[in-house]
């Protein structure tokens, strides 16, 4: 229960909860007392005594930050007794601060600067008593600028009250005291856990980001967790990792699955590129974000499910084209919102790309089932090798929606002379085969030509169907190859032979079937305004591979309708959208979410995409397209991590690898999970840059109702 | 009890305090008798006698000569000790008692002298509190420079457990108490009491204001009470014979040379213990009590009586029992300049004025002794 009290402020009236201090709630009430030391998520420390007022039936004055607001009290902010001190106080303040504001990295975000603009006042007639200290700028993530401290002492309550830390602290010299790291040890050395709350708190531009570390092209709340941002589906990187740092598996799984209906599958295959903004890698390694998100689904009992909102019937039907990652989703979801969905599915089996297109060592076909069983369980309706040929029909047949979600699974080729030969194929050709256990004939000498994952994919493919000679060829040097660096590892231990830097100048045949590449080492490339590749051709003569087969691995393209009801098709055949919309141009109610769109991407761009063409139909259909939930409630303690010993030097754990006999003997998944010890160990290294979101942003004068002093 | 000394190391290595100067030895009792915080010589001069008499007590009736006696705290305030000891007694739950070992002003050496010369009274008198208000365990915190001091009063404490006079059954009774000795992680770790129960619970050591009484929410917000060293060096006296309220003042003429520490009854006058230690109080200049935290006063004012009240409403900082004698060749701006610097540098760095205005007047006094001030300065 809260009680209220009143009281006067200026002669306003102020209600307030007891138990705040006068200055919460002259702020509350829109009345600005000018405070520095005061944040509100930390104790109060009567400080920079700017906060004074009044008591005006006694005379006496009180710092408002650490004095308790009673009722009856009559208050004046700004009495001649009141201004001289604070006057004063700000001339002391800035008697030790650099003059410097314009070359300030801070600068129109100071709050020391907003403070000095509303009192119209700076100092100056004072004695510079100057500190002289040059930035630190040894750290990683942060620079110290301890010239421009106005020891409010914010980041050491902080660093000691809010996160249990201690690192900063107040440090004596025979000059003085100052704020500092006792010893002017490293941060890290010291036990910081880099969770950059001294560095919100910090009014003045002493404690700050390193340049660049802030994304400021996205909003600043979503900067700050730079992992959860870069993910395309948003999930709740540092939420579930905490989970897993804790040992409580199965709350991790449920902030997985407030993002994404397939955590394990994930946690395989995922491209993680929030491990290539992950902060921590700043400090040494990134943390396994997606490793840990495949141990987090083992233990998947589905308790998260109890919590899962499925909204009352809308009574609206949506038509779903393709049971891949984009159009589970998006059915998935919009069976949440209350809507009957039906998947059409072409094959006889549902998963798409992750069925047929992902080799079964990187995800077995249990994982991809078993997740789609899940997901289906929901009350989706999947009608099985239906091909649909116009989806316009589809709303004439008592649908309300379509969303097409075909994908891009039409292996292309490059149009050299010969590429119609007998023994080309397509690297889709082959992971399909393969992973329906089917015959597909290849020789005993294949050249791949592409260097991207799925390239790899296929080497390593057949590889474990018993071929002994493959070599990758592709156009970009080993460095900027598009497959992923242990991609590329593994299948050069797998005794793939890989040749970058190569173009392709034909295909060699008897007349009728394939003998041979021939190739020309490329010195350079790039693509020009017309994103035209344009090539630097090395000197000296061209290369003839010898082969049986060749195979095409150099994307795919979208696959639409047989009739293409009058929709606008892009590059690589895909559908164009409306911009800023998953809406086909030029329909009505047809909308495309995945590699139809956007061509071959990522798993996780197709069920981002499936979420965003989820919520658009929702509101669509007249929902309200709020497809986020929350499946397991902030916990309050969390921002109180603690000490680590060695926590930046904790290093980044690997999956372990099977050995390379074992890895080629079959269709084996190639790494396994973290044991449990590892998991642990490797979730406490995630510096969980979102406890700094919950620090409050300092409101300014100018958001209050307050007028500046004439300068 | 004299000791002239050239400087104040000497000062420190030495002790040759003798104190049978001294009018009413009640600290300083067994000064100059002991070969060195030996624990037979302090039991021999009649040492825990006072503990033994207290544990003969109930704990309240302790208390009751607590009272009774007048104790009140030499740290400063003067607060009644024996208030302090029953609202502790009053409280319920795991309290401490803590006790600050150094000085927060460089010059002053009365505790270390204390703690050269007899260390057992106070530990004493700690256990005597301890028995009285029920806490089992005692802090003594250090500053960091006191190493020599941490190995003097560990070992004194070695001692005193080997002997069964420190742990559990003390001197056979059912009490049972321990003493640990902290010292400061770094010199910001210092000074106040507030200050130290920080540093000791690992916060950072600065003051905080409106905050509650130790006796209430101390250590770890645990009730605790916090007495001076030499407080609890007068705790054993009262329990022993009549008790005669004391102060040990250190008195400093840098012109003659002469640095002495002596005990004097509170109520004496400073005029007559300059006298007494034979320090001539013609040429005197001005005179200052309380150190860099004190304040100076005229040679007119040395009929000033060593009193709690009289010393701290004249400006003085009675904790810091520090009397510098100013004659014709020192300067008083410049003492005054001297006292900013101290203080500025010294501040626990939490509050502006604290930092900021002490390191602004002792600029602006520099700049009046360099005749370069600017009068601006000095509106208000
Ligand atoms: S570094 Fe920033 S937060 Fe810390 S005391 Fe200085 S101004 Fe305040
Ligand atoms: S340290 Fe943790 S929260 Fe920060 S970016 Fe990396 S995974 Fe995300
Ligand atoms: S905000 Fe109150 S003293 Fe600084």
């Amino acid at each position: 229960m809260n009680e209220f009290i009143s009281l006067k402020i200026d002669n306003k009236s102020v209600r307030c909860k007891k138990g705040s201090s006068i200055l919460e709630a002259a702020l509350m009430a829109g009345i600005y007392i000018p405070h520095l030391c005061h944040h509100p998520n930390l104790p109060h420390h009567e400080a920079c005594k700017l906060c004074v007022v009044e008591m005006q039936e006694q005379g006496t004055i009180v710092a408002s930050c650490s004095t308790k607001a009673e009722a009856g009290m009559e208050l004046v902010t700004n009495s001649p007794a009141v201004q001289k001190i604070r006057n004063l106080s700000i001339e002391l303040i800035f008697s030790e601060h650099p003059a410097d504001c314009t070359a300030c990295p801070k600068y129109l975000k100071c709050e020391l600067q907003s403070v000095a603009q509303f009192m119209g006042l700076r100092g100056g007639r004072l004695k510079t008593v100057g500190k002289n200290i040059s930035s630190d700028m040894r750290n990683p993530l942060f620079v110290r600028d301890m010239n421009r401290c106005i020891q409010c002492g914010r980041c050491v309550r902080a660093c000691e009250q809010v996160r249990g830390v201690k690192v900063l602290d107040y440090c004596h010299t025979e000059v003085g005291s100052s704020i500092g790291i006792p010893g002017n040890k490293l941060m890290g050395e010291a036990g910081c856990r880099f969770c950059g709350a001294c560095v919100e708190v910090c009014p003045t531009g002493s404690l700050r980001d390193k340049e660049g570390i802030i994304n400021d092209t996205v909003p600043y709340e979503q900067a700050l967790v730079p992992c959860q941002q870069k993910c395309p589906a948003h999930i709740d990187i540092p939420r579930y990792i905490r989970k897993l740092a804790k040992g409580e598996m199965e709350d991790a799984v449920a902030v997985i699955c407030e993002k994404v209906p397939f955590p394990e599958t994930l946690g395989l295959i995922c491209n993680h590129a929030c491990e290539d903004v992950c902060r921590r890698g700043l400090v040494n390694q990134p943390v396994s974000i997606c490793s840990l998100k495949r141990y987090a689904a083992n233990y998947d009992s589905g308790s998260w499910k109890k919590r899962r909102i499925v909204k009352p019937q809308t009574k609206k039907r949506v038509a779903v084209i393709g049971a891949g990652p984009a159009g589970l989703t998006a059915a998935y979801y919009l069976v949440k919102q209350g809507h009957q969905v039906v998947i059409f599915e072409r094959k006889d089996l549902a998963g798409g790309m992750l069925q047929f297109g992902i080799p079964k060592y990187r995800l077995s076909e249990d994982i991809v089932q078993r997740e789609i069983r899940d997901i289906l369980d929901i009350g989706i309706e999947i009608k099985y090798e239906t091909n649909i040929t116009n989806p316009k029909r589809l709303l004439t047949e008592g649908f309300d929606a379509v969303i097409a979600a075909t994908g891009a699974q039409c292996g292309s080729a490059l149009q050299i002379p010969g590429y119609r030969s007998e023994g080309v194929l397509t690297a889709i050709d082959i992971l399909e085969a393969t992973a329906r256990k089917a015959d597909i004939k290849t020789g005993e000498r294949v050249f791949i030509i592409g260097g991207g994952n799925v390239a790899f994919d296929c080497a390593r493919t057949l590889r474990r169907r018993g071929c002994e000679r493959i070599d990758l060829a592709c156009l970009e040097n080993r460095e900027c190859m598009q497959a992923s660096a242990e991609e590329v590892a593994e299948a050069l231990e797998e005794g793939i032979r890989v040749h970058p830097c190569k173009t392709f100048i034909r295909i060699v045949t008897d007349g009728k079937h394939v003998t041979g590449v021939e190739t020309a080492n490329v010195d350079s490339f790039s693509f020009d305004e017309n994103n035209k590749l344009q090539m630097k051709i090395a000197a000296g003569e061209n290369h003839i591979y010898e082969c049986d087969t060749v195979i095409f691995a150099v994307g795919q393209k979208s696959e639409t309708f047989d009739d293409l009801c009058g929709f606008t098709v892009g590059k690589a055949n895909t559908l164009v959208t409306e911009a800023n919309s998953c809406q086909l141009l030029g329909s009505d109610a047809i909308f495309a979410a995945g590699d139809i769109t956007t061509g071959t991407k990522f798993v996780i761009s197709a069920i981002a995409a499936g979420r965003a063409a989820a919520m658009e139909v929702d509101q669509f259909l007249g929902g309200q397209g709020d497809i986020d939930e929350l499946l397991l409630d902030r916990d309050e303690q969390e921002h109180f991590i603690g000490r680590i010993a060695g926590f930046d030097k904790l290093e980044r754990a690997s999956e372990e690898l099977l050995p390379v006999s074992e890895r080629i003997s079959g269709f084996k998944q190639t790494t396994k999970a973290y044991p449990d010890k590892t998991a642990t160990a490797e979730a406490v290294r995630c510096l969980q840059c979102d406890l700094r979101r919950d620090l409050e942003r300092v409101k300014f004068w100018n958001s209050y109702d307050a007028e500046p002093a004439e300068e | 009890m004299r000791n002239q000394q050239k400087n104040d190391e000497d000062m420190i290595m030495r002790h040759e305090l003798n104190s049978n100067n001294a009018a009413t030895p009640v600290v300083t009792k067994k000064w100059g008798r002991m070969s060195g915080n030996n624990i037979a010589e302090y039991i021999n001069l009649g040492g825990f006698s006072g503990l033994k008499n207290a544990l003969k007590l109930n704990p309240e009736d302790v208390i009751k000569q607590i009272e009774v006696s007048g104790l009140r705290g030499k740290g400063g305030a003067g607060y009644p000790a024996g208030l302090k000891w029953s609202s502790c007694a009053g409280q319920t739950g795991e309290k401490y008692i803590v006790s600050n070992f150094s000085n927060c002003d460089d010059t002053n050496m009365i505790v270390n002298t204390m703690i050269h010369n007899d260390v057992y009274a106070a530990i004493e008198g700690m256990m005597i509190a301890g028995y009285a208000i029920d806490a089992n365990l005692g802090i003594i915190f250090l500053r960091n420079t006191q190493t020599v001091e941490y190995y003097i009063i560990s070992a004194a404490l070695e001692q005193m457990r080997f002997s069964k006079i420190l742990g559990k059954e003390i001197l056979k009774s059912d009490f049972q108490f321990d003493i640990q000795v902290v010292m400061g992680k770094n010199n910001a770790e210092k000074g106040q009491e507030i200050i130290i129960l920080r540093s000791l619970a690992g916060l950072s050591p600065v003051t905080v204001c409106n905050r509650p009484h130790a006796a209430e929410a101390g250590l770890y917000g645990k009730s605790t009470l916090y007495h001076s060293m030499e407080t609890l060096a007068s705790v054993p006296a009262i329990l022993e014979e009549a008790y005669l309220e004391t102060k040990l003042v250190q008195l400093v003429d840098t012109e003659n040379e002469t640095i002495l520490i002596t005990e004097v009854a509170i109520g004496s006058s400073i005029g007559d213990i300059l006298v007494r230690e034979g320090i001539t109080t013609e040429g005197i200049k001005a005179f200052s009590f309380g150190g860099s935290m004190g304040a100076l006063f005229p040679p007119e004012r040395l009929g000033m009586l060593i009193d709690f009240d009289e010393i701290n409403h004249a400006g003085g900082a009675f904790g810091n029992a520090v009397i510098r004698i100013l004659r014709e060749k020192e300067c008083l701006v410049d003492n005054v300049m001297h006292c900013y610097a101290v203080s500025s540098a010294e501040c626990c760095g939490r509050c502006v004025f604290g930092r900021m205005g002490t390191a602004q007047i002792y600029e602006t006094l520099k700049d009046i002794t360099k005749s370069v001030a600017n009068r601006m300065i000095l509106i208000v």
